[in-house]
């Protein structure tokens, strides 16, 4: 399945783009879409550990299945307010 | 005015508090979160945030519901602002109106915490040796 994949602040400096689509088995989980993410950008490892999953404006277990067709934003830990 | 806004403009404090305060509440808290000028040791020229915009939106209007449920406060207005925010201007603006300092005070300390816990919201440092960095949140 096709995985569209928001990115931001740092994460989004290193790959160079705001969105980019992975290609993930059925049932891969958000630790697969990382693992594939250090896989195809190996610039991200380091930080990829604290990085959290969005899904439809919630944060979302990395250890959970993803579901098809969503969108899901990586959220590096947050430095606002 | 709302309650909760995300905005690209300098926040309009003294609008904010012109809606502000109801003749219940004895206490009215503002804070403003401003940007700074050093960053552990070093110079800034400048702060840029950036958000998830529609995600910041809702848990910053979550963060405004627990507090007011957890502090009995009356009205919460709770604005964070995006793009460039030069040195000395505010990046957040925090206004609590209860009927008691007690909790007007604990409401803003945990709004502010939250905030920097679950808000996806980033900041970036531009430093006056020429150079740039991504504020290092805390890790979960």
């Amino acid at each position: 399945m096709d995985v569209k994949i928001q990115l931001f602040a740092l994460l989004r400096e290193i790959v160079g783009q705001e969105t980019i689509t992975l290609s993930l088995p059925e049932g891969a989980t958000g630790e697969d879409l990382k693992r594939e993410l250090t896989r195809q950008y190996p610039n991200l490892k380091p930080h990829l550990p604290s990085v959290r999953l969005a899904l439809e404006d919630e944060f979302y277990p990395a250890h959970l299945p993803l579901p098809k067709g969503k969108e899901i934003a990586l959220i590096p830990p947050v430095s606002g307010g | 005015m709302e309650w909760v806004k995300l905005t690209y403009t300098p926040l309009p404090v003294e609008e904010v508090l012109r809606q502000s305060g109801r003749p219940d509440c004895g206490a009215l808290v503002t804070f403003l979160g401003v940007s700074r000028n050093h960053h552990k040791g070093r110079e800034v020229r400048t702060l840029f945030y950036e958000a998830h915009e529609s995600m910041a939106q809702k848990k910053l209007e979550q963060v405004r519901q627990e507090a007011m449920e957890k502090y009995s406060v009356r009205q919460v207005f709770l604005w964070h602002r995006l793009g460039e925010v030069p040195v000395g201007e505010a990046s957040l603006l925090v206004v609590v109106a209860a009927p008691h300092r007690r909790e007007a005070l604990e409401a803003v300390a945990y709004m502010i915490d939250r905030i920097k816990e679950d808000v996806p919201i980033w900041k970036k440092e531009f430093f006056c040796d020429g150079q740039a960095e991504w504020v290092e949140g805390e890790h979960h």
